[in-house]
């Protein structure tokens, strides 16, 4: 067998597109995930009315114990049942940050609760109210602890993203399918889309890395 | 005078355990008291009690003249020191001092740091300033929580414990930290095992043995203690 990837070239501008639109979904859907995980975790982790925690509950049991695939599908085909159509791509974001946001915002409620009730004490000592204490004491110290985890979410994010070409949106996956059915060459074009993954999530790994590193200057 | 610290007939259980039952006592305005006792005396107890990190089930603690109902209640005017220090490890040294005064007292900026920079030479960590606590000794570390606790200017100084997890050598620089509160007059409440702390500057000794009081007077009065559980503990700890 011989391997022959210069079949590809005239594709290239088409390949480098849909990177970018696998990419552009990762980072919203990421950025939106972390906004939903931080809302819902810190919630979670107050002392809420019991109806507050109990919904937020099931939207994270929800999204934890049902196929992305699903989520997606219903997010897109769905929804327009009651009347809310989505574009494919936003409906995409939802559906990747919804799902994602659920599974980090445990991330989050743990590293709030990792927080030693010491610090608690020796701030309630001091005098600062609990408003106080959460905002200056325990959300940096939380930070650091999910920040790590976080981070491998966002690796992850950009790999699920994927899935999404069921909704035909022209990302990696689905360009990288539609060269396969007018070349037959799967090998060369599937190998060179997984390659493409690796140097997407493997930076993310390295920024990450990067501002865990510069980003923190105190250990625990 | 009005004592500054009032304990009426407290008593507090975990479940059916009782930790502190029916203990009363006064502590006036410079007095330095210090708490021993056999582990699960009620020591830690009692002492949390006094700034409301713990709630009585009965009784009343009033520092004072104000009741200590919570922890925020007195909270400023009663300065705590732990055992494990508490330090906030995403602060450098000086804004572990600085930061709660920005944050409670609203102090600007620049009049916080002086103050916290004065603390910090207080307890001679000048050159630490910008140092995060988990670079500084165990020693260094309890000092810094020291000048920490008297920023906010207590009346009360409690200390739980402050040399327990410190080598000898370190919880000297403690000691000597606390010596030096001592000649100021603060009034200090100190629950410790090392007797020559207590030799050193407690004028008063509580024995606390099952959550009571078993003794309460002078250092000089408990050594010559005909009690047998009194000189079995002191044996232990103050060979």
């Amino acid at each position: 067998m011989s391997l022959d990837f210069s079949f590809l070239i005239p594709y290239l501008p088409q390949l480098a597109a849909a990177a970018r639109v696998t990419l552009t979904i990762g980072v919203f859907s990421f950025v939106l995930a972390l906004v939903v995980s931080v809302l819902v975790g810190v919630l979670r982790s107050g002392r809420l009315p019991w109806i507050v925690n109990f919904l937020l509950g099931i939207y994270v049991e929800i999204f934890r114990n049902t196929p992305l695939l699903i989520q997606l599908f219903f997010i897109y085909y769905g929804l327009p049942t009651f009347g809310i159509v989505l574009t494919p791509v936003t409906a995409a974001v939802i559906g990747l940050s919804l799902n994602s946001g659920a599974y980090m915002s445990e991330v989050v409620r743990a590293a709030i609760s990792s927080v030693n009730k010491g610090q608690y004490e020796a701030a309630f000592c001091l005098g600062y109210n609990r408003y106080q204490v959460f905002l200056h004491i325990v959300l940096p110290q939380a930070f650091r602890i999910a920040l790590p985890t976080l981070m491998n979410y966002f690796t992850t994010m950009i790999k699920e993203t994927s899935l999404v070409s069921v909704l035909s949106i022209a990302e990696l996956t689905r360009v990288g399918s539609q060269i396969y059915a007018r070349t037959l060459s799967p090998f060369e074009i599937y190998i060179t889309i997984g390659a493409v993954y690796f140097v997407m999530t493997y930076s993310v790994a390295l920024l990450c890395r990067w501002v865990e590193k510069k980003g923190i200057k105190w250990t625990p | 005078m009005d004592p500054l610290i009032r304990v009426d007939r407290i008593s507090k259980s975990y479940g059916s355990h009782m930790v502190l039952n029916d203990i009363s006592l006064e502590v006036r305005q410079g007095e330095i008291l210090a708490v021993i006792g056999p582990s699960g005396a009620g020591k830690s107890t009692f002492i949390r009690c006094l700034n409301g990190l713990e709630q009585v089930d009965r009784g009343s603690v009033t520092v004072a003249g104000q009741p200590v109902t919570s922890v925020t209640s007195v909270a400023g005017r009663v300065g705590m020191v732990f055992q494990q220090f508490n330090l906030f490890p995403h602060y450098t040294a000086i804004d572990n001092i600085a930061a709660p005064l920005r944050t409670i007292k609203n102090m600007p900026r620049p009049q916080a740091r002086d103050r916290a920079a004065e603390l910090l030479e207080s307890v001679k960590l000048a050159d630490k300033a910008g140092q995060y606590p988990s670079t500084l000794s165990g020693g260094q570390q309890q000092r810094l929580a020291i000048a920490r606790a008297l920023s906010m200017s207590p009346d009360i100084m409690l200390f739980d414990e402050p040399t327990s997890s410190l080598d000898p050598e370190l919880a000297h620089e403690v000691f000597d930290t606390i010596q030096a509160l001592a000649r100021s007059h603060m009034t200090l409440v100190l629950v410790t095992h090392q007797m020559n702390m207590v030799k050193n500057f407690a004028a008063r000794v509580l024995f606390l043995e099952n959550g009571a009081i078993f003794f309460d007077g002078t250092f000089d009065a408990l050594t010559t203690a005909a009690d047998p559980r009194i000189r079995q503990f002191l044996k232990k700890i103050y060979p």
